[in-house]
């Protein structure tokens, strides 16, 4: 998984038993020693202090601001083409998993399906099982807000998980506000 | 701006396809208070996303107000331009602060609000769902429409008394002072003696340049005729008059000099 300084991250796992309390637990990536053997990261956390933990060890958990939180349950709905980072496993269309994995350079998130397979894949492959809302709308999708067309450059889950707030022309606009737009 | 933001909203839930209003079918209730929900959950995130937006604007504000009050104390030029720029930035530091503060707090008690609305309609699907009776999720049912009522009436009323500060002189002067002493924190006592406080506000007042002899000498030369014009008409007990009219000479004079 990419690791970079700055990232949030979960603790799944620890090489040190005295560690193993910290096991579930969110720090903040100092430093990544990718020279080490195994690679490994310096955390940081605000009442622990600073470790040094494995890779393979840490979750990279996704922004505050994103549609999905870690360890939430989505299914996913579609493949997607090859790219640069990551390639599609096509099997895993149509099953249910969570989220245990976040790539900050294109904004994949990782899905382990309740099957035990896992994969990369982005947000308009996925969609929240939480979701109570009317209509999922992703990033990159038209729009009408006020009779005019536009497209939804982010989206964010709401605090109960009711609707969505989209990120149009550089505000954020409730769901409810928007229409879809008709096909054809 | 927020009272007609959060109006805004409203008028747009009015709008759309899915008003605040009364179904008459108890399926219709159902569905609609899903939406509603809906609405509600995003407002509050909307809301709190905006709360925490202007808070931080705040804490930076703040922090700002801090640097300049150290600057203040740095200088130590009582009266001067520099000291009045800053105090003047100061001030508009306090006042966008304040605004932002109200506006948290507006924030806050809409995030309260709609949380209470957010309660009234899952308790409709639930008793719903417990197969309670009509009448009695009719009347929850009121009871929400009555709150929502209240608060866009109290939205409304305090979207039309927002007023701006007066930006009169006088009152930019008074603040200033009071910010003044808020950096330097002058003790109490000293404001009891009035005439101590006018000859503070005196020394602490900024100084406009007075480069305008001419126009000095021709004010009291105006005044000097006038008074020389009414000499032989003045009572003999009105030596005030006369002594003001000898001091009115002498700054002439000392003009001429100079």
């Amino acid at each position: 998984m990419y690791i970079e300084e700055g990232s949030v991250v979960v603790i799944v796992d620890v090489d040190q038993p005295s560690l193993s309390k910290y096991i579930g637990t969110s720090w903040v990536v100092k430093n990544v020693m990718n020279v080490y053997s195994p690679a490994a990261a310096l955390i940081h956390h605000t009442y622990y202090g600073d470790i040094v933990l494995p890779l393979r060890c840490l979750e990279v958990t996704p922004p505050k601001d994103s549609p999905l939180a870690h360890d939430e349950m989505v299914r996913i709905i579609k493949p997607y083409a090859k790219e640069i980072y990551h390639n599609c496993r096509p099997e895993l269309v149509g099953k249910t998993g969570k989220v245990r994995g976040y790539d900050t350079r294109n904004n994949y998130f990782f899905v382990k399906a309740t099957n035990g397979d896992s994969g990369w894949f982005p947000i308009h492959c996925l969609v929240p099982l939480n979701f109570k809302g009317e209509k999922f709308y992703y990033p990159e999708q038209d729009v009408i807000v006020n009779g005019n067309k536009v497209k939804i450059s982010k989206i964010r889950s709401t605090r109960f998980g009711n609707g969505q707030l989209l990120f149009i022309n550089g505000s954020w606009v409730p769901s409810t506000d928007v229409s879809q737009q008709p096909h054809g | 701006m927020v009272f007609k933001k959060i109006a805004s909203w409203f008028k747009k839930a009015e709008n759309s396809p899915h008003p605040f209003e009364l179904p008459i079918d108890e399926e219709e209730i159902f569905k609609k208070s899903k939406i509603i929900l809906q609405q509600l959950d995003e407002y509050i995130t909307a809301s709190e996303m905006e709360s925490e937006n202007y808070s931080i604007q705040l804490d930076t504000i703040l922090a700002e107000e801090e640097v300049i009050s150290i600057k203040l104390k740095e200088l130590n030029k009582p009266g001067s331009w520099h000291e009045r720029n800053l105090l003047l930035k100061l001030d508009r530091l306090v006042l966008h602060g304040n605004n932002l503060r109200q506006r948290v707090e507006l924030f806050s008690q809409n995030i309260k609000v709609y949380l209470n609305l957010m309660s009234k309609v899952e308790d409709i699907r639930v008793m719903r769902l417990n197969g309670l009776e009509t009448d009695r999720i009719q009347n929850i049912w009121l009871e929400f429409q009555h709150s929502l009522e209240t608060y866009k009436e109290k939205i409304a009323t305090e979207a039309v008394t927002e007023t701006k500060e007066p930006m009169t002189l006088g009152v930019t002067e008074e603040r200033l002072l009071k910010l003044r002493q808020q950096v330097f924190g002058l003790p109490e006592t000293e404001k009891e003696n009035l005439e101590e406080v006018g000859e503070l506000e005196k020394q602490l007042r900024t100084p406009v340049p007075s480069n305008r002899p001419v126009l000095e000498k021709f004010v009291i030369n105006k005044k000097l005729d006038a008074f020389e014009a009414n000499e032989d008409e003045c009572d003999p007990d009105e030596h005030l008059q006369a002594e003001w009219g000898n001091s009115v000479k002498d700054a002439v004079k000392q003009l001429e000099g100079e």
